[in-house]
């Protein structure tokens, strides 16, 4: 057999070689002072390196908060989220240790109650919208009827109307800026957006020449407006000022609204990735800092086998076979899954101070099968009898979850 | 899924963030890491988690340490940790020198052995370790024999040049 070069020693310490390739080495470092010494150092640094890596401990404690798993998933745009989802409850995330300045991320507030107001007026806002265009729509169409009439009018300034002019009797052009006013019944304040805002556009309304027929004044009862036919000229004249009126004043607003709205959606979808983002900070530093009910225990995690087995430290054939003092036993045609170091007392007989080399297999029905060994000293008392035996100065034991006639027939195959 | 997610989280959130840790230093990045590790898994549930959550952990610590890089804000953490045990501040001093010597032998090896090395103080065997790293499964001993060895080194090193500096 040729040299051993480092990764194979280093395999064979990490217990990852077969049976048979520790055989072969074991034979071979036997005959070869160079591979023994070799092995020695490779001994060396694996225990060093392992030292080292396991002193970088992590500060504290690690908790695996129960609700962080479900917190992660909702944060996600998965399929299983696409479904019904229900409402999360978002609350301020406090980032930072107790000692620590505390940093609040703040997702605004997300309740339901909040959210449902946030949509209501997201709702009216596109509400506003839909009738504003639809007022727009009517109003074109008014003015595309009022064409032929509409042309003795060019001349005067029609971009503004007096409230008077506005409080003509004239029940066509009422309904659309009533429309949009939302009542009839006070429809010189629901035209106030008619009248210009800017002082200059007054003066300059009233340097204008009078219209050709002064139209009787009316500043009584608003609402007899309604149902006062008006007169066929007024009417024409009302047909072309007011929808252009009620369009330069609406496209406005409609402007703005329409920006509020994008605004308001824009803010709630910031909302939502705010609290997005923050869902997934440590829940039990939150639930420290705001003095919660500690949520229910965490189902414990299914036991590992080496937890089942008992072992506190996996180690290698050549640290099994430092332990007692000369090479392990093994089960002969059955595979280890590892071996490791148990207390003494886990095992009866044994000797409670020191440790017990416990070899662990699994039968071909997933049955964990244990054999325990342990050096006698003088003075010891190691049981015989059924699945405990000693072999020279080894004390052995069969035990398991196996039934027990199935560990007497492993006994003869123990090496 | 929800219930295998769980059980996944409750085996392996723990041995994530510390392995994080050992390769990060920074507590809260490597909580946050390990959490990421956990929203990607829900997004594609692995068939096989272990090495897969590992996996994923090891890429996103890579590219959180290039962004870092980028940046120009990678700062080496030295903290006081507030949850420890009380030591004394004698013992936690020398706990953290400590500490930060084998980070900063950590630091000196390559990519692959020192996420094998990390990999294996989590108990991976060599399989797990060569499916995690994409490495053939002979040559994990091999990695893992360099990695020690260079780490021992260098902290080693480390240490003569505390000494002839005191």
């Amino acid at each position: 057999m040729s040299h051993l070069d480092e990764g194979t020693l280093h395999a064979l310490l990490d217990g990852e070689l077969e049976l048979h390739e520790v055989r072969e080495i074991q034979a071979h470092l036997g005959s070869c002072t160079a591979c023994d010494t070799r092995l020695q150092a490779a001994k060396d640094v694996f225990g060093e390196a392992d030292r080292l890596v396991a002193s970088v401990q992590f500060p504290g404690s690690v908790k695996a908060p129960r609700a962080e798993v479900e917190r992660v998933e909702e944060t996600l745009p998965t399929a299983a989220t696409a479904a019904p989802r229900r409402e999360r409850r978002i609350e301020p995330q406090v980032v930072g240790s107790v000692d620590e300045p505390q940093v609040m991320i703040l997702p605004d507030e997300n309740t339901w109650p909040e959210r449902r107001r946030r949509l209501l007026a997201a709702g009216r806002w596109a509400a506003l919208l839909l009738v504003a265009v639809g007022a727009g729509y009517i109003a074109s169409e008014v003015r595309k009827g009022a064409q032929p009439a509409a042309a003795n009018l060019e001349q005067a300034p029609t971009a503004f109307v007096s409230p008077e002019e506005t409080s003509r009797p004239d029940t066509t052009t009422a309904a659309p800026a009533r429309a949009y006013a939302g009542s009839g019944s006070d429809s010189a304040q629901n035209r106030t957006p008619l009248v210009p805002r800017d002082e200059a556009a007054v003066r300059r309304r009233s340097a204008a020449p009078p219209p050709p027929e002064p139209r009787p004044q009316q500043t009584q009862n608003q609402s007899a407006d309604v149902a006062e036919p008006p007169a066929p000229a007024a009417q024409n004249e009302e047909r072309q000022v007011a929808p252009a009126e009620v369009d330069a004043a609406t496209q406005e607003d409609i402007r703005a609204e329409a920006a509020e709205a994008l605004a308001e959606l824009d803010r709630q979808r910031r909302r939502d990735r705010a609290a997005a983002a923050t869902a997934a900070i440590d829940q039990a530093r939150r639930e420290e800092l705001e003095a919660e009910p500690a949520p229910a225990p965490a189902p414990p995690p299914p036991r590992t086998l080496e937890q089942r087995a008992g072992v506190y430290l996996r180690i290698g054939l050549d640290e099994a076979a430092r332990q007692l003092g000369r090479p392990v036993h093994v089960i002969e045609g059955l595979n280890s899954e590892f071996m490791g170091l148990v207390q003494g007392r886990q095992s009866p007989g044994a000797d409670s101070g020191r440790p017990v080399v416990r070899v662990v297999y699994r039968d071909s029905q997933g049955r964990m099968i244990l054999l325990d060994q342990q050096r006698i000293r003088p003075g010891q008392n190691w049981p015989s009898g059924g699945t405990q035996w000693t072999v020279g100065e080894m004390g052995l034991r069969l035990h398991g979850d196996a039934p027990g006639a199935v560990l007497q027939n492993l006994r003869p195959r123990v090496r | 899924m929800t219930a295998d997610l769980t059980q996944l989280f409750n085996l392996y959130y723990e041995p994530l963030v510390r392995m994080i840790y050992r390769r990060t230093g920074d507590r809260d990045r490597a909580e946050d890491l390990a959490q990421e590790t956990f929203a990607r898994a829900v997004s594609a549930p692995p068939d096989n988690p272990r090495p897969w959550l590992f996996a994923v952990a090891l890429n996103l610590v890579r590219e959180d340490g290039r962004r870092a890089t980028t940046r120009g804000r990678r700062l080496e953490l030295l903290r006081n940790e507030p949850d420890g045990p009380d030591r004394g501040p004698e013992a936690e001093l020398e706990r953290n020198e400590e500490t930060g010597r084998v980070r900063s032998a950590l630091a000196t090896l390559k990519e692959r052995d020192r996420e094998a090395l990390l990999l294996k103080a989590e108990g991976f065997d060599y399989d797990e370790i060569a499916a995690t790293l994409g490495l053939a499964k002979g040559a994990v001993g091999t990695t893992l024999a360099r990695a020690r060895r260079r780490l021992v080194e260098a902290y080693r090193a480390q240490e003569r040049g505390k000494h002839v500096a005191s």
